[in-house]
């Protein structure tokens, strides 16, 4: 049977009917429950989550923590494209060698292998929550494997599974694409780790036709990572540009520029479908940028520029794929990434005094000359082998002018008589027609090149001056403008805030923040990040989401003693303020006499917050040394950042009463080693707290755990009365009980450091 | 509901009406029976309504939805529902049989065998009349990999008992 009897046979024997109408209500019926659920499995956890920690310090209504957010929906676009949930995710023990039923979530990682061939692997950015079972019924499908024990390699692309279960445990698997193609769990191998990667595939496209999942957050996607959902670059929307900075290792380091929507298109469409070349694994060798593709739900691509041209690494059976930009392009990505100061190239070779005649590239006898010395100018090390000089040309990002026979051969001849090889000859011909050669107005000497690029492109990382902390303390609230202990200098004036923590709003032009602020900063005697919102994303952001706040007040309105404001800077000199509520009515006013209200909500706070996070986690900087004394005088919540982070100090703090009979924090004298001990604890053991669960902290009277990260940030886990500790990270309320004997250290040393009388949880 | 979605809703039941024949035709041949092709179009039509207004053409549409069907078919290998059933092709009675039921039933013993990818790119191959770099594009897999499938899938079908001695061209 040939193919076209195939296809003949096919045609004949499938039976031709009508849709029945069953099928159309059908589908209307799911349409409908697959929307109310959605919205409604919303409302009902934002209801669940919006129980308040009410803390209450004695009589007084000052609130010290704030109170867990609503979970945004389980597929909103991610902020990262390596979750939380992937972090450090190493395999567990399954009982009975099985999955459990009841898993609600999971996660696709990617391996536990840091890169493979240059590349870092990730998997999905939001996690699966419909069909769960199904995903655990895939992993408990795939046969057992025992040889793969034996024959699957340490490194190779790979991916993990996260099953979470209603509990907080998590069961995490792993699979590898190479050797033995082995699924591991604690002891145990299956088979078929590709066929289970297809089943997860699949059930993530499954939920994100239905959900219409998007990933439209900028993030971090320089350097190398590519997707385990295997994405091809048909699937492409977004692209970036890592340029890479004098110095550092360009897999590690560099700096990240998106390319234009047309720019993408075009190389995606130029690439088109490969093929691939079996059996090679991707170079290392960087000879130009790499290039970073996202689809649009997230899903990263990478490309590497090496010595022969892009090369990627499909994991499918085609292998390693190659592309060599054209002309035209490759320009383009030159212009693009060039076009402010961030990169450069070196300055373009002129060659000087070049003994030339008069060269025709239409094929007549060429009667220039070209010597050892002309190649040099040009920038070619012809001492060396070709693919030294390859990289020298800085490989794509070349401008190419249309060789001609003649000139293939002119430069292979005289090539040859300077004493050097080349494995690109048309590449080498490229450059010294369009460096070496006019042809419109011979002889060249007496005009200049076309201005092209001659060397690898370098760029800076962008900077953010790094300014000291805009922390007070209640017992010295004017410290904002003054030197700290520490002796470093004052902070920037931009947060001045008087001795009540406050100062005065201002009015905006038509009631919004224009667009183009310089810098915006978050002030406030509360916990604020010591620096600055910078940079022309992450500023459109805020302003974007400032044109959205609401004028509909919420229905159980409370203000907070705690202001903070947002202080936006622009480069004719503007100035505007804004006080934000961002503990109780998130109310936002401005104006001469603060008449201007609207509101945000919980969650417009928190991602007011996260552009902070995600600056810092772009842009990773050292803040000054903030002083060591007073690490319990302010103990609010700082910016959304996961409990790893904070790792760099610490003290067990117990609250007392002032002179003014206002409570404030104190520091208890602290064991290294007990902190060191609660550090791991919180990391290893904290675990959600089921909104559900009533509040245990209820009549709270102040002992707690601070830790701080190093921006000089603070964590604080609140103890509550059975010796559980509860902090807010970010949507979630998490907690942590210490096991025996590290209660009893911890009760021991906030007994030992309390002064007496005062009451305790006990 | 106000005129726009009337208007959406009634040219999503044209469009159906129009091209769902199709499409049933195509979701047959990958389950091998008509409820199971229904349920496939269903969850398809169900998945993909949303984005009928905003495609604005209806062969856009109809492209779009046909991925869906294949990709839909491709994942639910591993639920557990389909696989504790084994779907039935419409087996004629030996009265009235003809030699297209016939062949019909053993087409579909012979694709019964072959692995989900494998039955998918054929349909998509010779049913649909699709290239290979289309093929390649509904499924989001590479070329090579279409081209393999194809290969492997028509020699398992030459080879099949089931189709041993059929005479396929009439």
């Amino acid at each position: 049977m040939n193919e076209d009897e195939i296809s003949e046979t096919l045609n004949r024997v499938v039976p031709s009917r009508d849709v029945p109408e069953g099928v159309l209500a059908g589908a209307r019926r799911r349409r409908r429950r697959t929307r109310v659920a959605a919205g409604g499995a919303a409302v009902a956890l934002v209801t669940a989550l919006t129980v308040s920690l009410g803390l209450t310090m004695g009589n007084s209504n000052q609130q010290v923590v704030a109170t867990p957010a609503p979970s945004p929906s389980t597929n909103a676009a991610s902020a990262q494209l390596e979750p939380e949930a992937c972090r450090d995710a190493a395999v567990t023990t399954l009982p009975d060698n099985q999955l459990p039923d009841g898993a609600i979530r999971v996660w696709l990682c990617g391996g536990p292998s840091d890169s493979f061939g240059g590349i870092h692997y990730v998997g999905a950015p939001e996690p699966l929550t419909s069909n769960v079972a199904d995903a655990v019924a895939a992993f408990n499908a795939v046969p057992s494997a025992v040889g793969a024990m034996s024959c699957t390699p340490n490194n190779s692309i790979g991916y993990t599974v996260v099953y979470e279960y209603p509990d907080g445990g998590v069961h995490t698997v792993e699979g590898s694409l190479g050797g033995c193609e082995a699924v591991l769990s604690s002891g145990t191998h299956r088979g078929d780790a590709r066929g289970y990667l297809e089943a997860l595939r699949g059930l993530w496209n499954d939920q994100r036709i239905t959900l219409g999942t998007v990933f439209d957050a900028d993030v971090q996607v320089c350097s190398s990572r590519t997707s385990v959902m295997g994405v091809g670059i048909a699937d492409m929307t977004r692209a970036y540009a890592c340029g890479p900075i004098e110095g550092r290792d360009p897999a590690k380091d560099s700096v990240q520029i998106p390319l234009s929507d047309e720019l993408v298109a075009d190389i995606v469409k130029e690439i088109g479908p490969r093929d691939g070349m079996v059996g090679l694994l991707p170079g290392v060798t960087m000879a130009a940028p790499s290039l970073v593709f996202l689809s649009a739900e997230g899903d990263p691509l990478t490309i590497l520029g090496t010595p022969e041209g892009y090369r990627w690494y499909d994991p499918e059976p085609t292998g390693m794929n190659q592309w060599v930009p054209s002309a035209g392009l490759a320009a383009r990505i030159y212009d693009e990434m060039t076009r402010d100061s961030t990169c450069a190239a070196p300055p373009r070779i002129v060659p000087a005094d070049v003994k030339v005649d008069v060269y025709d590239a239409g094929g007549g006898a060429a009667s220039a000359e070209l010597v050892a010395e002309h190649l040099a100018e040009a920038g070619f090390d012809v001492t060396n082998t070709g693919e030294s000089a390859f990289q020298s040309l800085g490989s794509a990002i070349i401008t190419r002018a249309a060789p001609g026979n003649a000139a293939m051969d002119l430069v292979g001849s005289q090539f040859t008589d300077a004493g050097g090889e080349m494995s690109r000859e048309d590449d080498v011909v490229d450059v010294l027609v369009t460096t070496m050669f006019d042809e419109e107005n011979p002889p060249f000497a007496a005009e200049p090149a076309k201005d092209v690029p001659n060397g690898s492109i370098t760029c800076s990382p962008p900077q953010i001056d790094p300014l000291p902390s805009v922390m007070s303390t209640p017992s010295n609230p004017t410290s904002p403008s003054q030197p700290s202990t520490s002796g470093e200098p004052g902070v920037n004036g931009e947060c001045d805030l008087d001795a009540d923590g406050r100062m005065a709003t201002t009015e905006l032009p038509e009631n919004t923040l224009p667009d183009g602020p310089e810098a915006v900063w978050l002030c406030s005697t509360m916990r604020a990040p010591f620096e600055p919102l910078v940079g022309s994303e992450a500023t459109r952001d805020l302003v974007d989401s400032f044109k959205k706040l609401s004028t509909t007040p919420p229905t159980d309105q409370r203000s907070s003693t705690v202001p903070s404001y947002l202080v936006a800077v622009y480069p004719d000199g503007q100035r505007y303020v804004v006080h934000v509520d961002r503990e109780s009515s998130f109310e936002v006013t401005w104006g001469s006499a603060g008449q201007q209200v609207r509101y945000g909500g919980r969650e417009w706070v928190l991602g007011l917050e996260e552009l902070w996070v995600n600056q810092r986690n772009e842009n990773p900087l050292r803040p000054p040394a903030a002083p060591r004394a007073g690490i319990c005088d302010n103990m609010h919540r700082s910016l959304g950042r996961t409990i790893e982070h904070y790792d760099e100090d610490g003290a067990l703090c117990v609250v007392v009463r002032s002179d003014e009979d206002e409570p404030v924090g104190m520091e208890v004298q602290t064991p290294q080693q007990l902190l060191a001990d609660v550090m791991e604890g919180v990391q290893e053991d904290g675990f959600p707290w089921p909104a559900s669960n009533e509040s245990p902290l209820k009549g709270w009277q102040g002992d707690s755990i601070l830790l701080v990260d190093d921006y000089g940030d603070r964590q604080p886990l609140l103890r509550g009365a059975d010796d559980t500790y509860f902090w807010v990270d970010g949507a979630e309320t998490l907690a942590w009980k210490p096991p025996p004997a590290l209660q009893a250290r911890l009760a021991q040393a906030f007994d030992d450091g309390r002064p007496s009388p005062q009451p305790t949880n006990s | 509901m106000t005129d726009s979605l009337v208007s959406e809703a009634v040219g999503f039941e044209q469009f159906v009406a129009d091209r769902g024949r199709g499409l049933l035709r195509a979701a047959w041949l990958l389950t091998g029976d008509h409820h199971h092709a229904e349920d496939l179009v269903q969850t398809a039509l169900a998945k993909t309504w949303g984005r009928y207004a905003s495609m604005g053409n209806d062969h856009k549409f109809e492209a779009y939805v046909r991925t869906t069907i294949y990709r839909t078919y491709v994942s639910w290998w591993r639920r557990m529902s389909w696989r504790a059933e084994q779907p039935h092709g419409d087996v004629p009675d030996k009265e009235g049989e003809t030699s297209v039921d016939a062949l019909r039933v053993d087409l579909l013993r012979a694709l019964d065998t072959l692995p989900r990818m494998q039955r998918a790119v054929l349909t998509l191959r010779f049913f649909d009349d699709l290239s290979t770099s289309e093929v390649a594009r509904v499924l989001a897999i590479p070329e090579g990999t279409v081209k393999s499938h194809s290969h492997r899938g028509c020699a398992a079908l030459r080879g099949s008992v089931h189709l041993a001695g059929q005479e396929v061209t009439p």
